[in-house]
């Protein structure tokens, strides 16, 4: 007996089991396949006040669902699902599960901001999509993009010597995407480098790469930032509620 | 025109009732009065979106295009008020009982433990073979209706319960059809409005019952009133409470009303301001309380079974899944149920015989589900297995029998030796079932009927 | 030209306008009030804190009955009806039931609504579950001092839903027209018990939201911005029970998924029905009414606060959902149009 209307139906709302016996009698399939309910059961209360916490956030609550963000979206022109009002409603009302369904697409803001331009209302959308693919990654929701990993080493390499060598964020970037570092890439860009650039840049290069420079009395910078990631990081981590060790670091 | 000082409250009919001589505007005050006060579902009597289908009845018989058969004397009739306070008659004898398919076929126990009852009651009836399906699961199920046919076989089918006493020697109108299956009645409540509004239907159905032979005086015959026999049960279970002899004051009953007994034509609907205040359909529900069952409301109560004509034979996946998440899991989680009553014969098959595929999915509940009837019947000392035939149904019923204090060990073993005996030839009947058939070569015309 | 004589029916703002008005304006004013008290429904029914001024009803339509209680030129007739009305513009002759007979040149009835009846609405639990109330209900927890709680058990809220529409815009049950005042009273009503209990969630389900005019900043804004209350675009289907909190079904329109959400109470945002007695009344005063059974208005063009019958008006919610301060307005308006009949009792605007 198959299900005629299969394709209104959630793939993840059909509880299927290809091969099942019960008491002696063959299940298997169709006999025994269920489908779950798509009825909302609760709210998670917390949800807009969380995103508001996070840049860009700030201003959900004013949202009156007229559409205006999604219908000059650059992206919602060729993606259906990139749906930021939707978005914004989901958030404002609390229906985590039904936005988590979205989590692979919503990161697709190209940032253009007409949304911004248009809001009657001052929402702020593209601020709202920034936010919430925040809020996704902080509670765990999505792992690590190489476009964060990448952001995260170079980062973390400006804050350490306020400096950034680009040869160490691209060996650290590869390594911790499991990346080869032998690429032809990047092999004919660097005996590219080495055929074209004079002698003596090529060497303060080199030097840069053994020697990890600084710049001059960093470590009174250094500790005014890193003291001020690590309390924003606090303060958005007990804004979303997160203990120690929940959700991913940043 | 001289102005009649008012008198102070209406007073109603009393028994020291006279007439106020109301001139006609301050009658009409009484009347708005009584409804703005009195019925609170009053604010729709009027509308004109609603419509007593039996008015326009009562016009096409003066006009002389329908005759109806009427709700006699020899019927008993009970008075019960439906949505919108209207009236309804309610026959309690001389029945002529119109089956169901699937209660036949599936549940066996549901249209014995009614002419059970009735024996009981020592009801005359008719159980007639001359009847046929009234194609509504088709109707439903397919989605291809074709109106002209329904509405012909509704008709097909009364008209015999009309003429069926004639086999009897009794005259015309004597039995009253009784419909045991909720898709039956439903389907025949909307033929009948489709045919009061109608001429050209009306003329089709005509033609069709001129050639069967089924006119009253060349014309279309039509039943004052279409009674579900959960009616029957409801009018009559005060005195189903003074033959009970299992005591069901712990008991725990969810109630399951079906759609097409109670939403569909919905202002044909018995309420009843004693039972749940009015707030649900009254049949099965009275009952129950009449018999001393806790009736526990829960959160779906209103909802469907999941049974969906096509989707009980095409997607069960659909049936079975709602039957057990929206219907017998709320009923178990919530109110605790010790068993779920119904009141027509698809709901009773999909919340009753879906349950054990649960166990796929870990949803084991194993709550009893039956019909009204085979409670009162049970209530009434009726057999577990003999008549109420439990054993046909798919979730266990042990733990609500021993519940009620029947020992059902007992019962399955007498239940057992019976059937050697029914093996052997020897095998009980509710009656003589030379009865069932009123006419063509094996019917023999019953001496008793012929004094009657 | 004697002073002259007016017969207000009905205490509630409109009414209390209305006498006070042509009192001021040199009329003698006899005050008609079915109850035992002035002050119409905002007293009657234990209103809390008004829309827009934020004051209690108790002092501002008090203050409004102590006026008009202190009025020499005001004759008030409690816990009585008109019965009998006779005459025409300038000589009417209206029999009270307390046995007085009373002469007047013109009449303004200010007769009011009546609160519809949720029990006409099984579906949504009211009268089935102690924890579905009505605004009114709220309104009488807030005036009356002892808090929103629930009925059942007196434990406060932690979930609150308000259903919009209760008794509006609903063909099911014969009331086709919108209340006008349940949308932004829910929005007070909503702010009021965020906070009375900061820690409750307050939801709101609506099809439309009809705060209108200036009513959009502080009440359907401000209730989100400044209180947190969420509106949720669905129309309530049921109100059920689990047998231990409510549970609400319906569609969520936007996600286009139904929602069975559990709530602690259920506020039933009632409408406006006619006055109950409308009937009653249109006979006695010979005045027609419209469809919907309220007072139907003459073309306001020519007159404003007209009825069918010249020399008898109205004002307030008696021909329609009305607020508080448009009812006062309106009385204050048929004070107008009446001192102008009975100075030039046929002119039509359109002339």
């Amino acid at each position: 007996m198959p299900i005629h209307e299969k394709s209104l139906i959630r793939p993840e709302n059909i509880i299927r089991h290809e091969s099942m016996n019960l008491q002696g009698v063959d299940v298997s399939g169709d006999w025994s396949t269920f489908i779950g309910s798509r009825t909302i059961t609760d709210y998670n209360e917390d949800m807009q006040d969380e995103i508001a916490a996070l840049p860009g956030g700030e201003y959900i609550h004013r949202c009156w669902q007229c559409g205006s963000c999604t219908n000059t979206c650059t992206v919602n022109a060729i993606e259906a699902r990139f749906n930021p009002r939707y978005w914004i409603y989901l958030i404002r009302i609390g229906l985590e599960e039904e936005l988590l369904r979205d989590k692979d697409i919503l990161w697709q803001c190209v940032s253009c901001n007409k949304c911004t331009y248009t809001c009657p209302r001052d929402v702020v959308p593209e601020g709202v999509m920034k936010a919430t693919a925040h809020w996704l990654e902080l509670k765990g929701h999505t792992p690590d993009s190489p476009s964060t990993i990448f952001d995260r080493e170079f980062s973390n390499q400006i804050f350490a010597t306020g400096k950034v060598e680009e040869g160490r964020v691209l060996r650290r970037f590869f390594a911790s995407t499991g990346q080869a570092l032998r690429q032809p890439w990047l092999e004919s860009m660097v005996i590219g480098l080495v055929s074209r650039l004079p002698v003596k840049m090529l060497l303060r290069l080199g030097l840069s790469a053994v020697l990890r420079p600084k710049t001059r009395k960093w470590s009174k910078s250094r500790a005014a930032i890193t003291d001020y990631l690590q309390q924003q990081g606090r303060a958005e981590r007990r804004a979303l509620h997160l203990s120690a060790g929940e959700g991913t670091h940043v | 025109m001289t102005h009649k000082e008012p008198t102070g409250d209406y007073n109603g009919f009393g028994p020291g009732w006279k007439a106020t001589g109301l001139t006609p505007a301050e009658a009409r005050r009484a009347t708005d009065w009584v409804e703005a006060k009195i019925d609170r579902r009053a604010l729709l009597v009027n509308k004109d979106r609603v419509e007593d289908i039996r008015e326009r009845m009562w016009e096409l018989e003066k006009d002389g295009e329908i005759v109806v058969h009427r709700i006699g004397d020899q019927h008993e009739p009970v008075v019960a008020r439906t949505l919108y306070g209207w009236e309804k008659k309610i026959p309690t004898n001389s029945l002529w009982h119109h089956k169901s398919c699937g209660q036949c076929g599936n549940i066996p126990g549901y249209p014995s433990s009614i002419l059970w009852l009735m024996n009981k009651f020592g009801i005359r009836y008719l159980d007639e073979t001359d009847q046929t399906s009234c194609t509504a699961w088709n109707y439903h199920g397919s989605g291809i209706g074709n109106v002209v046919s329904l509405a012909a076989i509704f008709l097909r089918n009364f008209h015999q319960a009309y003429v069926s006493a004639q086999a009897q020697g009794l005259p015309v109108g004597t039995y009253y059809p009784l419909v045991h299956c909720g898709t039956s009645f439903g389907n025949y409540k909307e033929m009948r409005i489709y045919l009061m509004h109608s001429a050209e239907l009306r003329e089709q159905v005509r033609k069709i019952l001129g050639k069967l032979g089924r006119l009253v005086d060349g014309k279309l015959l039509i039943p004052e009133e279409i009674v579900h026999y959960s009616e029957w049960l409801h009018v009559m279970r005060h005195r189903i409470r003074e033959h009970q002899v299992v005591d069901c004051g712990n008991l725990r009953a969810t109630i399951h009303p079906a759609c097409h007994v109670y939403k569909m034509v919905p202002e044909d609907v018995i309420y009843d301001d004693t039972v749940m205040d009015g707030n649900r359909v009254a049949v099965s529900t009275g009952l129950m309380q009449t018999l001393g069952a806790q009736v526990i409301d829960y959160s779906t109560w209103y909802d469907c079974c999941g049974f969906g004509f096509r989707h009980i034979i095409g997607e069960r996946e659909f049936t079975r899944s709602f039957a057990i998440d929206r219907k017998i899991k709320v009923a178990v989680d919530e109110a605790r149920s010790d068993v779920m009553i119904g009141h027509d014969t698809g709901c009773i098959t999909t919340l009753d015989k879906n349950q054990w595929i649960g166990r796929a999915v870990d949803k084991v509940y194993e709550l009893p589900v039956m019909a009204d009837c085979q409670f009162a019947a049970l209530a009434c000392g009726a057999h577990p297995y003999k008549l109420a035939q439990l054993h046909w149904h798919a979730s266990p019923f042990e733990t609500l029998l021993e519940k009620l204090g029947i020992d059902w060990q007992q019962a399955k073993a007498e239940f057992e030796s019976y059937l050697k005996d029914v093996a052997d030839g020897r095998f009980e009947t509710l009656y003589d079932p030379k009865r069932a058939i009123t006419s063509g070569p094996g019917f023999v015309r019953q001496q008793g009927d012929q004094a009657a | 030209m004697s002073e002259s004589r007016v017969l207000v029916v009905g205490s509630g703002p409109a009414g209390l306008s209305a006498a006070h008005a042509l009192a001021a304006a040199g009329s003698r004013v006899t005050l008609v009030e079915k109850a035992d008290r002035l002050g119409g429904a905002p007293i009657l029914s234990g209103y809390a804190r008004l829309v827009p001024s934020h004051e209690w009803a108790r002092d501002a339509i008090g203050g409004m009955v102590a006026r008009v209680e202190g009025n020499q030129r005001i004759d008030i007739h409690r816990s009585a009806v008109v019965e009998n009305f006779e005459g025409s513009l300038g000589n009417f002759r209206a029999k009270l039931s307390n046995g007085q007979v009373i002469g007047a040149d013109a009449a303004v009835l200010c007769t009011g609504f009546t609160h519809f009846d949720s029990v006409s609405k099984p579906e949504w639990g009211f009268g089935i579950y102690p924890d579905v109330v009505t605004t009114v209900q709220v309104e009488q927890m807030f005036s009356s001092g002892a808090g929103v709680r629930c009925p059942s058990d007196g434990r406060v809220p932690d979930r609150v839903a308000i259903l919009l529409c209760v008794g509006s815009r609903d063909r099911q049950i014969g009331r086709e027209w919108c209340s006008k005042i349940c949308c932004t009273v829910s929005a007070n009503i909503a702010m009021e018990i965020r906070e009375a209990l900061p820690k409750s969630s307050v939801y709101i389900y609506y099809m439309d939201v009809r705060t209108f005019g200036l009513y959009e900043g502080p009440y359907y804004w401000e209730s989100q911005e400044e209180h947190r209350v969420k509106y949720i675009k669905a129309r309530i289907a049921e109100v059920a029970s689990d047998g231990k909190r409510l549970i609400l079904k319906g569609e969520d329109t936007l996600v286009k998924r139904p929602i069975t959400i559990p709530f602690d109470m259920v506020v039933q945002a009632v409408g406006m029905d006619p006055n109950v007695d409308n009937v009653h009344i249109a006979s006695v005063f010979g005045i027609q009414l419209d469809k919907y059974g309220y007072v139907r208005k003459a073309p306001v063009y020519s007159a404003a606060g007209g009825t069918s019958r010249p020399g008898v008006f109205v004002a307030g919610a008696a021909t329609g959902p009305e607020t508080i301060d448009d009812s006062i307005a309106q009385g204050q308006s048929a004070a107008i149009a009446v001192l102008a009949a009975m100075r030039m009792p046929v002119q039509e605007a359109a002339e």
